[in-house]
């Protein structure tokens, strides 16, 4: 049966806790999230039961038959073989074009939104031009080997010396890269991995399309040839159009490939119409898809099918097949609403009710589902029970500053809430002004467990794009109506989005360092004598010869800047070989900015937008707090004892780490540990970082976060001072108290993380998980936004929430097979639970469970409970 | 010696298409795995041989 | 810095022998780095609270150690 919470006092009343759906009361809480799932329609339970999921964890696909292909791999390399002489962005427009010339082109049965990036729905492309060494990981791999492996290792030696990797290896000592490789201390680069994000300008294709592009690309280069030819001839004025003249050539060889492209669907849909398919109602809806993709993304938009559809076939292209990209940033509310109004609200074009666009919204969500990521191992290590990330935006305010939520967040909302979808995972921006009845959708996705929405401060994330755009090196940056348009770039840092200005590579933010471990190896000398057996920081001193607790604070700083200095460094230098070699010029011809001044998007950087993350945080702070209280303040121990116990993983030592586990740890409204970990935040994480500016001449900021990382990571980690055996996972999210010891309520974790200064800091997940049957009583709702309120006048960034019980997620261990709609928050991201490794499912077990009592309903001003 | 024009998978490419060459025509296959049906459509010359294609399938006369 | 700090490494056992036919590729508890394929991480130490410690191998290919098993570990049942 299902657990009801019990009564509590509260304003002089006994409240009562029935289930809001009083047939939840007779379900087993073992069983909840089995019956939550409702697909609007017998199509979408159709595509979810036979979905082609590309979850991953501990670095393997869970699913059988996913493996790599070899088809782009043979494509983009017979076209730089072919275009050798020319210059590199028309090169680079050239592969595109072969992919998309040659390719083969996919449609799956029932489909309403069609397309895929690799030769079989079940495979994923991989990218040799980016990190050889990435490849090379399939090619060893029987399971996942593209075939046949020989040309695959062909393919894979001839791009290594071309690789973006390889040309970014030569500015590292072997020292450094072992640094960063081993993913301890610090994450790989980028060029090591492929791993990328972006931002694509989907407005650009849907208003315009891509013909005018065409034109305006076209346009350009006649008056760029003009000027040249202009008397008098002036050099150093007019060598600079030749560079331009050359990328906009590259848009149109791209654009004109990709329209050509789409129309191959739209001829496929036709021929299976007409040939294959002898179901009439399927037939005719074929022969609309078709007509579909001969329009988009050649032409703007009409109504919401041809949106849903160029916005697909946009991604694909920026996310898979020029070049691997994370990510399904956009502002899909925004972005969707002009189509959505004139099919559902209007009818004028693509006439359909608010069902049928829920359900191409569920559509999508299988889509995404499905999409095969060619990633890196590490990256398939960590997001475990997962595909890949995939967050879109909604909510927020619009330009004018009015509510940004309409009908079509709605649909979006609803079609999460039905479908039960790890992906794409969705932020909802939170502003006072937001209408409830979005708010309430909001609720319900999170209440049945989905653990997104996660949810970003409104205000203090446009000011924040507002501070960033100060920097812009031409003078370009943000402005007050812009700031407004901004979306999560991957799953916490902000990032403008629109037909211009948005981050285009994940060399400008991203990629982690590790506090935890930085920290381990500060007790060290800057020697890791846990996992690596290296050096992996500079030589800070035997910290027995620290006298004082500031001595220890600065030799972590120097550990820290040493990691953020060589992260920033490898981006950026990234940055440089992507300029030159990597152009993104169907990307680029989307961009306003990069239309009108000739520049590609990998070079054009109007909006800086660096960060780096910290990720395993709190064990650090925790650490230090631990150290402080012991050590320096009381001298209960010292150092050389505390060195000697962590050296033992504690063993022989356990009085002593009882007393360092149960030392005032952060999370709980505790001024000793809020002090020590407040000053953290703001001094090293985000203090050290600050100084460093980037390609795009701003400030790099702390985006405190964790993915899968924390697991990942804490099993690299030794021992620490904060009471953790070797090999235990982290703390599982930016300013996230660690699991289990947040013990004085949910108010007081607002408390604690309200203390730190977010405008210091660029983002900062804090997980919570709540109380099921708090959440899914009739007083749910209330208390909930009574919640969401308080954070908001804390000026919290982020919230993000787990409610799942215990007992469920065991039976699910039990018995996984009964269990496959169980969905958990991880941090950033939802995962499958019966899809994470028994490691990482006991992480979000320990998760304190929030409940919510007296004195937090005072504090929330929850007021009546009827 | 059979070639790609010859086969049920064939299909011309209308001039009027963006990707029309002269002899060149979509290869289209359907296939079925556990997971469901699916369209393959690539690009092939009607000239190519297909004596080694598993798939080639003759088309009968009309 | 004095050297007692680094003399507790945890990975002293695993040894290096070119062409080894045991090595940790080949090994139950070997499983691949994140980022180089010719490194490896060992997860075979696994505590007591069922965390799992891993330790970086530096030769897949050529190195071993007296706890070699042939074999591979359930993805599920590591991390």
């Amino acid at each position: 049966m299902a657990n009801r919470h019990h009564p509590i006092e509260f304003n002089g009343k006994i409240i009562d806790f029935p289930y809001e759906n009083p047939a939840e009361e007779n379900i087993p809480e073992e069983e909840l999230h089995q019956n939550l799932a409702r697909p609007i329609t017998e199509r979408t339970k159709r595509l979810k039961s036979r979905c082609r999921w590309k979850h991953a964890t501990a670095g393997e696909f869970v699913d059988e038959g996913v493996r790599a292909g070899i088809e782009r791999m043979r494509l983009i390399t017979e076209a730089h073989k072919q275009s050798e002489g020319k210059p590199q962005v028309i090169r680079r427009a050239l592969g595109l074009a072969n992919i998309l010339n040659k390719c083969t082109v996919i449609l799956q049965e029932d489909e309403l939104i069609i397309g895929y990036h690799a030769e079989h729905p079940s495979y994923v492309p991989l990218y040799p031009e980016l990190a050889y060494m990435a490849v090379q990981d399939y090619i060893q791999s029987p399971k996942y080997a593209p075939l046949p492996v020989e040309e695959a290792m062909e393919i894979n030696e001839y791009w290594k010396k071309y690789s973006l990797q390889s040309q970014c290896e030569a500015y590292f000592t072997e020292e450094e890269l072992f640094q960063m490789y081993q993913v301890s201390t610090i994450e790989a680069p980028e060029f090591a991995t492929g791993y990328n994000s972006i931002i694509p300008p989907y407005e650009t294709v849907l208003e315009d399309g891509v013909l005018k592009r065409i034109e305006l690309a076209e346009q350009h280069i006649k008056e760029a040839m003009e000027k040249m030819a202009e008397p008098y001839w002036n050099a150093p004025e007019r060598l600079q159009w030749i560079s331009k003249i050359d990328e906009w050539k590259a848009m149109i060889i791209a654009g004109k490939a990709v329209i050509a492209w789409a129309r191959r669907h739209a001829r496929l849909c036709k021929i299976v119409a007409e040939h294959f398919e002898t179901n009439p109602k399927r037939k005719d809806e074929l022969l609309m898809i078709a007509d579909i993709c001969q329009r988009v993304p050649a032409e703007p938009s009409t109504g919401l099918r041809d949106a849903m559809q160029s916005k697909w076939f946009t991604y694909l292209i920026c996310h898979a097949i020029d070049r691997y990209a994370s990510g399904y940033a956009q502002k899909e509310d925004k972005l969707c609403w002009p189509y959505y109004k004139a099919s559902v609200i209007e009818k004028t074009f693509q006439p359909m009710t608010h069902e049928d666009a829920v359900e191409l919204f569920e559509c999508e969500r299988l889509k995404i589902s499905e999409h095969g990521a060619g990633k890196s191992r590490g990256y398939r290590e960590i997001f475990p029970g997962s595909n890949d990330l995939f967050i879109l935006t909604i909510g927020g305010l619009n330009r004018d500053g009015s509510d940004g939520c309409n009908d079509c967040t709605d649909a979006i909302l609803e079609a999460a809430r039905n479908i039960r979808t790890t992906e794409p995972s969705i932020v909802f921006r939170w502003h006072p002004k937001g209408r409830e009845k979005t708010k309430r959708r909001v609720f319900e996705c999170i209440r049945d467990g989905l653990g997104y929405p996660s949810i970003k401060h409104d205000g203090v994330n446009t000011a924040q794009m507002l501070y960033y755009g100060q920097f812009s090196m031409n003078n370009n940056g943000a402005t007050p109506e812009e700031a407004h348009d901004w979306v999560n770039v991957l799953c916490m840092s902000p990032g403008l989005c629109g037909r211009r200005k948005s981050q285009k590579t994940r060399t400008e933010g991203g990629g982690a360092i590790f506090p935890a471990k930085i920290f381990e190896v500060t007790l060290n000398d800057g020697f890791d004598w846990s996992y690596a057996n290296a050096q992996l920081g500079p030589h800070t001193g035997d910290p027995r010869n620290f006298k004082t607790f500031e001595d220890l604070w600065e030799a972590f700083r120097i550990q820290y800047r040493y990691a953020c200095d060589l992260g920033v460094r490898s981006k950026d230098v990234s940055r440089y070989f992507e300029i030159r070699q990597l152009q993104m010029p169907f990307v680029s011809m989307l961009d306003d900015g990069c239309m009108e001044l000739g520049m590609d998007a990998m070079e054009l950087s109007e909006q800086p937008n660096g960060w780096k993350n910290p990720i395993t945080s709190v064990v650090a702070g925790n650490s230090l707090v631990a150290i402080k209280k012991f050590i320096y303040d009381e001298k209960k121990y010292a150092m050389d004892e505390l060195l000697t116990a962590l050296h033992c993983n504690w063993e022989g030592y356990e009085e002593m780490r009882r007393d360092f586990l149960n030392a005032p740890k952060w999370g709980n409204d505790n001024e000793y540990a809020d002090a020590v970990i407040k000053r953290y935040y703001e001094d090293i994480l985000a203090g050290e970082m600050r100084k460093i500016t980037n390609y795009s001449a701003g400030p790099v900021m702390p985006v405190g976060q964790a993915v899968g990382l924390y697991m990942e990571v804490g099993a690299r980690t030794g021992p620490t001072p904060d009471g953790r055996y070797g090999g235990e996972a982290a703390d599982d999210g930016g300013i996230s108290p660690y699991m289990g010891t947040d013990k004085k309520g949910p108010t007081a974790v607002l408390r604690s993380v309200s203390r730190v200064d977010s405008s210091s800091q660029k983002a900062n997940l804090l997980n919570q998980r709540l109380s099921v049957p708090i959440m899914r009583s009739k007083h749910g709702f209330k208390i909930w936004k009574a919640y969401m309120s308080t954070w908001y006048d804390l000026n919290i960034d982020h919230v993000q929430f787990n409610v799942v019980s215990t007992a469920e997620m065991r039976a699910a261990q039990k018995e996984p097979e009964k269990h496959q709609d169980l969905i958990v928050r991880v941090a950033g991201f939802s995962a499958r639970f019966v899809d994470i490794s028994k490691y990482g499912q006991e992480t979000i077990i320990a998760r304190t469970e929030q409940d919510f009592g007296p004195e937090d309903l005072e504090f929330l001003n929850v007021g009546e409970l009827g | 010696m059979a070639n790609c024009a010859e086969c049920k998978s064939f299909f011309p490419i209308p001039e009027s298409e963006d990707d029309f060459e002269q002899g060149k025509g979509d290869c289209i296959r359907e296939e079925k795995d556990p997971k469901g049906k699916f369209w393959l459509s690539k690009p092939v010359m009607s000239d190519m041989p297909a004596d080694n294609c598993k798939y080639f399938t003759k088309k009968l006369a009309n | 810095m004095a050297e007692t700090l680094k003399l507790t490494h945890r990975s002293a056992d695993i040894r290096l022998e070119p062409g080894t036919s045991k090595p940790c590729l080949k090994c139950k508890w070997g499983i691949e780095d994140p980022t180089d394929p010719s490194k490896g991480q060992c997860i075979g130490s696994r505590t007591k609270m069922g965390s799992i410690w891993k330790r970086l191998i530096k030769d897949y290919y050529n190195m071993t150690c007296d706890k070699f098993e042939e074999g591979e570990v359930y993805f599920r049942d590591h991390v």
